[in-house]
């Protein structure tokens, strides 16, 4: 059934993909109050469409890696002296 | 003052109560005053491991409760000579009746007046969890070579960053060599190397469990692998430097077949 795979590697391979899951899981509340976060550090140079604000977590294909995305529109750049 | 221990592993059936056990009749053995401390409210188990169940009068819930003080819900270990205590868990109550901070002020107690309070965790995550947690002053993992259990060490393992603790050391049980040897288990450096944790013990896969269970003894006072890997790691909890055992699995085969036929 398992041909000549050793079962070890097989198990091995599930582990590091469940873990890599669980280790990166955010929760919505987390992620709500990163976005807060976000925002707030922001502001001091962006004017922005805070309401249109959104974070995202996604996985790139190939590596299986976890990518968090910000993106919020912005308005203009706080010009400085 | 005593060092209280933790022993805990997320999932259920991994072995953290024999564990328990065999650690402490091994520092018992050592010379060590050791408590053993059931936290497993409504799923107790420790006293039946070590063939106690019929001394048990009191039990934690009493003492937290005021029904009884904490001396009287002792049970002692006839056969460490007042070196081997266990605290009982109430069998019949829910978990929540005890509360984290409660918990600390009993091991805080119980440390007062031995080397170590060894406090049996159980599974699960919850407020059972957290009410072993919350008195210890260091954690120690029990996982086995399977990902299930492997998983829910390194979630534990995630949680117990949140407390205050040292780094959590690890206990693999119920290795098989020989299975490991043919590549269809995951060999220790596999696990060690995801988990990342310091290793504190491994425990060979051995029927001598299942037989010291039936018998309510500890295995850690025979002469099997599994009482050498138990002392060891009570000598590694002193602070001596032991070697890791290099675990001899019995070969499948004729051999092993006519042996589990007639042995």
């Amino acid at each position: 059934m398992l041909g000549r795979e050793k079962t070890k590697d097989v198990a091995r391979n599930r582990l590091s993909s469940v873990l890599r899951e669980d280790r990166t899981a955010v929760s919505a509340r987390d992620l709500a109050l990163m976005q807060l976060d976000v925002l707030a550090a922001l502001s001091a140079y962006l004017e922005m469409e805070r309401d249109r604000a959104m974070v995202t977590v996604t996985k790139e294909r190939l590596t299986g890696q976890t990518m968090l995305e910000f993106s919020v529109p912005v308005r203009s750049v706080k010009r400085r002296r | 003052m005593g060092e209280a221990i933790v022993i805990t592993s997320g999932k259920g059936g991994v072995g953290k109560t024999t564990a328990t056990l065999n650690i402490g009749a091994a520092l018992a053995l050592k010379g060590a005053h050791v408590m053993l401390v059931d936290t497993d409210i409504g799923l107790r188990n420790l006293d039946v491991v070590m063939g106690l169940e019929d001394k048990i009068v009191y039990d934690l819930v009493d003492v937290v409760e005021g029904r009884c003080r904490l001396r009287q819900a002792l049970v002692e270990d006839p056969r460490f000579f007042g070196r081997l205590h266990l605290l009982p868990a109430a069998q019949t109550r829910d978990k929540n009746v005890v509360t984290a901070e409660q918990m600390q002020g009993l091991i805080a107690e119980l440390t007062q007046s031995v080397d170590f309070v060894l406090i049996d965790c159980p599974a699960g995550i919850e407020q059972g969890f957290q009410n072993a947690v919350a008195g210890a002053g260091s954690a120690v993992v029990v996982t086995m070579p399977e990902v299930s259990a492997v998983r829910d060490a390194d979630r534990v393992i995630g949680l117990l960053r949140s407390y205050d603790l040292p780094a959590p050391r690890l206990i693999i049980n119920r290795i098989r060599a020989g299975m490991v040897r043919r590549g269809d288990m995951m060999s220790t450096k596999d696990m060690l190397d995801v988990l990342g944790c310091e290793l504190l013990g491994i425990i060979p896969d051995d029927e001598t469990v299942i037989k010291a269970g039936n018998l309510g003894e500890p295995v850690a006072r025979g002469n099997t692998q599994v009482s050498v890997a138990y002392r060891n790691i009570a000598a590694r909890i002193l602070g001596e430097e032991v070697p890791f055992q290099r675990l001899t699995g019995m070969k499948d085969g004729l051999i092993k077949r006519l042996m589990l036929k007639f042995g």
